[in-house]
């Protein structure tokens, strides 16, 4: 060893970035969302899609009428087909996802483009746990509509 | 500065700007070691190692959230496709806006009004309701229950999914599920308050 009253700093070094190499890798970036929701718990088992999803994120309905509803899809292309001709065709490339201002009138239309562009997509529903059944409940009947047949819906698990 | 001259020479330099015999030593021990091994000082890279290591574990999330699947509903105006049932076999749940959750099975009619049931009852009823009806001799090709769940429109979601949860874990596979109408509705407020 060197000077006696030195420590030899390398198998820390060692260690420090191994840890950091795993969890770099293991780490999944969350897309930040705009609407903050709090979902339900279940206890299923089964996890979220990895890949080619569409997201719809509805916020709580608490106060009448001003549910928010953000629409998003994982692949870049399947994003750009679906907002095209809309007035948020712009911000179609980013991965935030697009809040709809008349959700009612504009989601039918962009769904189907999102599920025509990749049948292969599922649906993927994150609704807050205080959002109101007819919200909810309009929201799955315009998904059925546009030939999605299951929802899977974020839940967490049971406390 | 390898030569015993040379250091020597050092250390007297050293005693010359005033520092004692041993400091002088000590720097020359140093200057010595540097040449010989060029040691790097890692604590720098050490505390950024550790700094990034404590920002990916603080933003790792290992636990996924869950999904909870099911089948889309139908609109609620007969546009739907129909299968046709045996009332007999049905079994309504309907929930009302503050989430009390009333049961009934077959036709409601007079004689079978919806009976309120506690939540933690919900998995257990409905359990032991399709075990009669496979138990039925009437049910010769053990066709499963129908559930059919109807919700008040104000009913908050939570309170659907924990319900439908329940009724998936007592073994429920053909289901389907409704909004409440206006009149259903307001009787079934009126059965709350009873």
């Amino acid at each position: 060893m060197h000077g006696g009253d030195e420590v030899d700093l390398a198998p820390l070094v060692d260690i420090a970035f191994l840890l950091l190499t795993f969890f770099m890798m293991t780490t999944v970036f969350r897309t930040n969302e705009e609407v903050k929701v709090e979902v339900p718990s279940s206890n299923s088992a089964q996890k979220e899609p990895q890949k080619k999803y569409v997201t719809v994120v509805v916020s709580d309905s608490s106060d009448k009428g001003s549910t928010r509803v953000v629409v998003n899809m994982d692949e870049y292309k399947t994003r750009v087909i679906a907002f095209e001709g809309t007035p948020y065709s712009k911000d179609a490339a980013g991965t935030k996802g697009i809040e709809l201002k008349d959700w009612r009138k504009e989601m039918p239309e962009i769904l189907l483009r999102a599920r025509q562009a990749d049948p292969s997509q599922v649906i993927v529903l994150k609704a807050d746990k205080n959002a109101k059944f007819y919200v909810v409940n309009e929201i799955m009947l315009t998904m059925k509509k546009v030939k999605f047949d299951n929802v899977q819906m974020i839940t967490q698990m049971e406390k | 500065m390898s030569s015993a001259e040379n250091r020597g020479r050092e250390v007297k330099h050293k005693m010359r700007e005033g520092k004692s015999n041993a400091q002088a030593r000590k720097v020359r021990k140093y200057n010595e070691k540097s040449d010989e091994t060029s040691h790097v000082d890692l604590a720098p890279m050490v505390d950024i190692a550790f700094l990034l290591l404590t920002f990916f574990m603080l933003t790792t999330s290992f636990a996924k959230p869950n999904v909870f699947q099911m089948g889309l509903p139908e609109k609620n105006d007969g546009s739907g496709k129909s299968t046709p049932v045996n009332p007999k076999f049905v079994l309504t749940i309907q929930i009302s806006k503050t989430g009390a959750v009333f049961m009934h099975r077959g036709l409601e009619g007079p004689n079978n009004e919806p009976q309120r049931i506690k939540f933690e009852d919900v998995r257990k009823q409905v359990a032991n309701y399709r075990k009669a009806v496979m138990d039925d001799p009437e049910n010769a090709k053990k066709s499963d229950i129908v559930t059919v769940v109807k919700i008040d429109r104000e009913t908050k979601y939570d309170t659907m999914i924990e319900t439908l949860n329940e009724i998936f874990d007592g073994g429920v596979t053909k289901w389907a599920t409704v909004e409440l109408k206006a009149d259903e509705s307001e009787k079934l407020a009126a059965l709350e308050k009873k």
